[in-house]
Parts: structure tokens; C-alpha cells; sequence
């Protein structure tokens, strides 16, 4: 609580200095700045709306992209797609404009990002060994979609506030701006990573939309004991490793919760699965 | 004796094939017990690191073997020897690419946004209707499950010292 008290006090002070810089006619413009949405924004954090919560992603995403383009595999991708949105539906935002990529990287990883974006690396399809695995994965970073983790990591540092209302009403201009003032922060965020508080929610939320859309639920804690098993210190996991709890913690943290569904028979799909990323599988052992 | 069976084998019968051939270790100290059930009887102990082979799974165990002895311990007290996860010739084209194929820190920061990337995202997405298609085919069928609650998540001894200072 203190940590807010303290964002928001200076928050305030900021204000302040802004009008006293506008008054005396200081050095810097404040014309962009809509004091209103500012002293709102300090006494609680700027809700963001759907519409601007799609397009703040869908900058984000375009970021993520630019690091690691998509894997040229159209089968797979509409494959991960279908299973990705089955999942969406089985969540509390069914309706968000979900997309679901696997991008070309060998490292071991996957990302989200607000609005409904959700890409898995190369490298973690790779791990995985049936569908109710990817189901897990995806499970988890759909939670970070739906509970916001990514935006309100964004709303936190006051980034939002500075962005203006009505980006929903962005044209192509406005557009590549957003992306721009967003890039950094994305690089950032995603550099640094989330909460460990939200990961543990994304576990534990993953695991039961991948038992609602009739999985098996031990299909992410079991990719997690694949990555606890893995060596800490191979490079294809680095930025897994910085960016999350241990493997291990996660499992211990998500166990007691688990055996609530202990009674689930539920499909993992391995077939279906090696079928569909049998070119992976090919491609890597050339 | 039927009465107790019947369920047993019903179990035996849901049993899932899969992850069973593959072959791991004990992740800590653990006793092996003869049924599936936090009170049946323990038939052996293994010990941390103990190599093992998954023979089948039921629900959160996992049935293992470990020379003669067998039995059935916490699925999550069992490590997966890990898959061969990338290639040799996929790790050493990764270095000789620069990392362009990664998704290092370096990358992350050095990556430049990409508008055409995510037209290409788009095209992929699959509608709500496409995606029951998709569960249809693999005979999945949604069921109804309250999340988990995160009160299972923290006991009392993970709480900071000055948790009820205020």
C-alpha cells in the first residue's frame, strides 16, 4: 500500500509542477496534457477501455513480432489458433479478438499481451509433448489477457495516462505513434517481466481452462517439470528464467491446488499434436 | 471385495496411456505406494535422483517402475528426462545467425516493430465456430470448473515477517 500511496503522492507533486510550469510559462509545453484525465488518473489509475485495450496490445504485439517474425508453417499456426481460441471461450472474455502465433525463435518461451495476442516460441513447441500441454501454456498466458497483467503493469508506471484518450479512435498516423510510444515500455516489460504474483494466478487459471475446454489439467505442471528438469543455465531458456519463478517454485506453489482436480479423466491429445508439428520435429533433426 | 474392486478397476480402465514408455527420476524422496490413493499401503521407497520408467498416469499419479519394484507416487514428484529438445544443428545455425532466430533479452531489445508481422498474425486467427470444429474433432467436450482458489496458494509460514505489521 505504501508503494501506491507513494506513486500516487507523486503523482500530484508532478501535477502541480506541470501547472506551476504552465503558469510562469516554464520550459516545457503541457498543451498535450488534459490536466481533468491527469488528476483523475492519480486518484485511480485510468481505467482503460476495451477498444483501447485491444489497440494498446495490438502495438505491443507488433513489437513482440519485431523480434522474432512467425514460423512459415500456415498448418500449424491455424492448428495453435484453433486450440488457442477453444480455450479463449472457455475464460471469462470469450469475445476478445484472440490471436494465437508461434514465432520462429529457438528459445524456450511464450508471451501475451493485452486485448487477446498470445505467441509461443518455436523453442517451447518443441518441449511440448501432446495437446494438452499446449493447452496448459496457452491456458497461462490467456489468464494474463484476461486478468489485465500486462495493462496494469503499464497503468502502473503511469504510462497510460500519457497516451491520451480515444486511442481507440486511432488512425493509421495515430497508429504507428502509439507503437512507437509503446515500444520501449514493451521492450521493458517484457525484459523484466511480470509480478511473480501473476504468474502463479496465470498457472493456476491456466490450469483449469485447459480442464474446462476438456484437457487434461496436469498438462502445464507438466511442462513445468520438463523445464525444472532442463539446466538453469542453457541460454535457450535465459529470458524464461529472468522473467518467472523457478519451474519448481511454481509447481510447489500450484500442487495443493491441483489435487482439488485430482478426479479429472480428461484427453492429452499427443496424437493430433505430433501430427500437426511433425515438420519441427523434421526441420530440427536436419 | 467386489465392492471396492469394481471402482479400482473402472480406475484402471480410465488410466491414460500417455507419457507411459517414457523414462525420468525421482524428483526428492519418495514412498511408492500400491494404489493410486493418498493411504494406500507403501510397497518401496525411492530415493532423489532414483531413475525410473512412467508406465501410465491416473489422474495426479503417476505409476513408475524402477528395477523390480513398482508402484504409483505423485506425478509431481517425478522429473522427465528432457526430450531432445533442439538439434545440434538447430543450436549451432542459431549462433552463426546472430541470434536472429532467438528470442534472447538482446533480441527482445534490439527487435524493430512489425506491422507486417501482425497482418500475418491476423490471417491466422481462427473464428469461435472454426474453434469448437477443432475441440469436435479430438472428441473434447468443455466441463464446468471453479478456479482454483488462490487461498491454496499461500500458507501461513510464506507470509513476510511484517505481514501484520499495519
Amino acid at each position: 500500500m505504501s508503494a501506491l500511496r507513494l506513486l500516487i503522492t507523486g503523482l500530484f507533486v508532478c501535477a502541480a509542477a506541470t501547472i506551476g510550469a504552465c503558469k510562469s510559462g516554464g520550459g516545457f509545453s503541457v498543451e498535450n496534457i488534459n490536466l481533468d484525465t491527469v488528476v483523475k488518473s492519480v486518484g485511480n489509475l485510468r481505467e482503460v477501455k476495451e477498444p483501447e485495450e485491444i489497440q494498446i496490445g495490438d502495438s505491443m504485439a507488433e513489437t513482440l513480432l519485431g523480434a522474432s517474425p512467425l514460423l512459415d508453417d500456415p498448418e500449424l499456426q491455424k492448428y495453435v489458433n484453433g486450440i488457442g481460441m477453444w480455450v479463449a471461450l472457455q475464460s471469462e472474455r470469450p469475445n476478445l479478438p484472440w490471436h494465437f502465433g508461434v514465432n520462429s525463435s529457438d528459445h524456450i518461451n511464450a508471451f501475451a499481451a493485452p486485448g487477446g495476442y498470445v505467441i509461443v516460441t518455436k523453442g517451447m513447441m518443441m518441449q511440448l509433448r501432446n495437446e494438452a500441454e499446449l493447452a496448459g501454456v496457452l491456458g497461462h498466458e490467456i489468464s494474463h489477457v484476461t486478468r489485465k497483467h500486462h495493462l496494469n503493469a503499464l497503468r502502473k508506471s503511469a504510462l497510460v495516462n500519457l497516451l491520451g484518450e480515444g486511442v481507440s479512435a486511432a488512425t493509421d498516423s495515430k497508429h504507428a505513434e502509439l507503437v512507437k510510444q509503446l515500444a520501449g515500455p514493451t521492450k521493458e516489460l517484457y525484459a523484466r517481466g511480470l509480478d511473480k504474483s501473476d504468474e502463479f494466478e496465470a498457472d493456476r487459471i491456466g490450469v483449469v481452462l485447459a480442464a474446462r475446454a476438456g484437457y487434461d489439467p496436469y498438462g502445464l505442471p507438466a511442462v513445468l517439470t520438463t523445464l525444472a528438469t532442463a539446466d538453469p543455465k542453457d541460454n535457450f531458456l535465459s529470458l524464461l528464467y529472468k522473467t518467472h519463478p523457478l519451474p519448481q517454485v511454481r509447481l510447489d506453489k500450484l500442487a495443493p491446488g491441483l489435487a482439488t482436480l485430482d478426479g479429472i479423466k480428461a484427453p492429452q491429445n499427443a496424437s493430433r499434436f505430433q501430427l500437426l508439428t511433425r515438420k519441427l520435429r523434421l526441420a530440427a533433426s536436419q | 471385495m467386489g465392492k471396492r474392486t469394481l471402482p479400482f478397476l473402472l480406475l484402471m480402465v480410465l488410466t491414460l496411456p500417455a507419457q507411459a514408455g517414457e523414462s525420468g527420476f525421482a524428483a526428492k524422496p519418495v514412498d511408492v505406494l500400491a494404489r493410486p490413493a493418498p493411504n494406500a499401503p507403501v510397497v518401496t521407497r525411492f530415493a532423489k535422483q532414483q531413475p525410473l520408467e512412467i508406465l501410465g498416469r491416473n489422474g495426479s499419479w503417476a505409476q513408475v517402475k524402477s528395477g523390480a519394484a513398482s508402484g504409483w507416487v505423485r506425478l509431481l514428484d517425478v522429473r522427465f528426462n528432457v526430450p531432445a529438445k533442439i538439434a545440434p544443428a538447430a543450436k549451432s545455425k542459431l549462433l552463426s545467425d546472430n541470434g536472429i532466430r532467438g528470442f534472447s533479452e538482446e533480441d527482445l531489445l534490439a527487435g524493430t516493430p512489425s506491422r507486417g508481422e501482425l497482418e500475418k498474425l491476423s490471417f491466422y486467427s481462427v473464428p469461435p465456430k472454426d474453434a469448437l470444429g477443432f475441440a469436435r474433432a479430438a472428441g473434447l467436450k468443455a466441463r464446468r470448473q471453479d478456479y482454483i482458489e488462490p487461498g491454496d496458494y499461500m500458507s501461513m509460514d510464506e507470509l513476510p515477517e511484517d505481514f501484520f505489521d499495519e
